[in-house]
């Protein structure tokens, strides 16, 4: 039983460094806008469609395709804010909440008119196998993607938590967080800041979708499944808080693929384990792990 | 410096103001009181471009400042503390006197600036790195005044500055308005505490639904009869 422990717990880094990529753009939204963005998860579905387009279609060398890719999701994340979501800023957050979800239905049914609705792959056949490493007695074999993938996650959320602890934008998305209205009186522009939440947002969770797409195949409702996973660790962690996402994908992650290679609970229940910890956590402790004690916000 | 003619403004709906006047000259301490939803605080937000302004104008140095975005209005030398709690609570004391200079692109004119109001503010200093939401009602409001100092405005706007504070620091907020006044800003407040107020402010202007209804130098007022019943408690 032990011996697969290293390859579990390599396994749930990866996962975990997904969720994180993708949970971060959503609360980064939550934080300013206050609605769950169900659309978020089809910004790493596009990312990885487009990743394969411009690599197996158009044949561009792979930094390119990569870095193009993620710009045109960031676009696509700014353009759908200003063209559906700021029409619904003043709302109630459940308007906002239903529009994603429609929005996400309509983005999967563009990927599947251009790419059609079935499993594909960024590896065609004739492509090499991925190099591999193996350790402990070959318990623990990782190979040169899954590396590159863990060593971007870390490097993007190392830079995101500098950009917003430090950069003067940074500061002014954490103000905008807090208050709209008085960052609006100090001259901060509020419009532009929540283009760049979307774009920031959505270029982060469009590099999940292409790492992720290199691990597992493609299909146009990947989305969803990455989107519950990282709404799940954001509730875990607490709500608006970049930190909090990372804690919640950590304990995500590393729950599913335990819970999985060490119990009989078969890995089609995944999406079930991970809503079992969701609900639990709901009933024991409602505002997250580092969310702020909402009772005493209201008090204040 | 600053003139508000025959100003009729809301929020879209019906409107708040109705044909309000207010002067405010150089060096000068201003008062606005008046019972709740008198419309006092929308006089300052649409000093700002927050409200919709049906007629009148607002004219500072003779400019029209009513179709002036935030930043140009700020750049000017008008300063806005909005009412309550107006820090940003997950940022550090630093980080919010940073946000009251948002609009300066030089980083080392920012540092001399928050040097300056460290100077004023001796306590902001100590606690500079600490988040806001950890400080006490008043040295939160003591943030809310540095961060609008931080551009050493020639105008500050004051929305209710002792509303929830305790009365000491009441009293501590208004000789920090004096001391504001004294380094050569001028200061437009709207108050619940008017007693307090008018004894601080060289002149001050009663609203009554929307309406002017009175105005005089800030001694006069106190001694007002008909004020005094309405508003003071006398």
């Amino acid at each position: 039983m032990l011996e697969i422990l290293p390859q579990v717990i390599w396994y749930s880094l990866i996962a975990s460094a997904i969720y994180t990529l993708i949970a971060v753009g959503l609360t980064l939204v939550f934080g300013i806008l206050e609605f769950i963005n169900f659309a978020h998860g089809e910004m790493a579905m596009v990312g990885a469609y487009l990743l394969l387009a411009f690599l197996v279609n158009f044949k561009f060398p792979f930094w390119l395709a990569f870095i193009l890719s993620f710009v045109a999701v960031a676009i696509l994340g700014i353009v759908l804010e200003k063209l559906i979501f700021k029409k619904v800023r003043k709302s109630h957050p459940f308007k906002p909440l239903v529009i994603s979800i429609g929005v996400s239905a309509l983005l999967q049914a563009v990927v599947i008119l251009i790419f059609g609705g079935g499993v594909t792959s960024y590896l065609q056949t004739g492509d090499q196998p991925a190099q591999t490493f193996e350790f402990f007695n070959g318990n623990l074999v990782i190979t040169d993607h899954q590396i590159l993938l863990i060593a971007v996650a870390f490097v993007l959320l190392i830079a995101l938590a500098l950009f917003l602890k430090f950069s003067k934008t940074g500061k002014s998305l954490r103000a905008v967080a807090d208050n709209k209205e008085v960052a609006a009186i100090m001259g901060i522009n509020v419009d532009r800041t929540i283009s760049i939440i979307f774009g920031l947002g959505s270029a982060l969770a469009a590099i999940g979708g292409m790492l992720i797409g290199g691990e597992q195949n493609l299909t146009p409702t990947m989305g969803l499944a990455l989107n519950v996973h990282a709404f799940a660790a954001l509730i875990l962690g607490g709500v608006g808080n970049v930190y909090g996402a990372l804690l919640g994908a950590l304990i995500i992650g590393f729950s599913e693929n335990f819970i999985i290679a060490f119990t009989p609970i078969p890995p089609s229940f995944r999406e079930a384990i991970v809503f079992a910890i969701l609900i639990l956590m709901l009933i024991v402790k409602p505002n997250g792990l580092l969310g702020a004690n909402a009772e005493a916000e209201v008090r204040k | 410096m600053l003139t508000i003619k025959n100003l009729t403004a809301g929020y879209g709906g019906p409107n708040i103001l109705h044909d309000v006047n207010v002067t405010i000259r150089e060096g000068e301490i201003v008062t606005i009181i008046g019972p709740n939803g008198a419309g006092k605080s929308t006089i300052l937000k649409s000093i700002f471009g927050m409200t919709k302004i049906e007629h009148g104008s607002i004219r500072y140095f003779e400019e029209n400042l009513t179709a002036l975005p935030t930043s140009e209005i700020i750049e000017r030398g008008i300063c806005f503390v909005p009412q309550g709690r107006s820090v940003f609570p997950s940022l550090t004391v630093e980080e919010n006197l940073e946000m009251g200079a948002f609009i300066r692109k030089d980083k080392k004119v920012v540092r001399k600036d928050l040097h300056e109001v460290y100077e004023k503010f001796p306590k902001l200093y100590e606690r500079r790195h600490q988040l806001s939401k950890t400080l006490s009602g008043g040295e939160q409001q003591m943030v809310s005044l540095g961060r609008a100092l931080m551009l050493q405005p020639r105008l500050l706007l004051l929305d209710e500055p002792s509303i929830g504070l305790a009365p000491q620091i009441v009293t501590e907020v208004f000789e920090k308005c004096r001391q504001i006044k004294a380094a050569g800003t001028a200061i437009l407040m709207v108050e619940q505490n008017a007693t307090l107020a008018l004894e601080y402010s060289d002149r001050g202007y009663v609203l009554e639904l929307g309406r002017n209804r009175l105005e005089g130098a800030g001694k006069d007022l106190l001694q007002n009869k008909q004020v005094g019943e309405l508003y003071l408690g006398k």
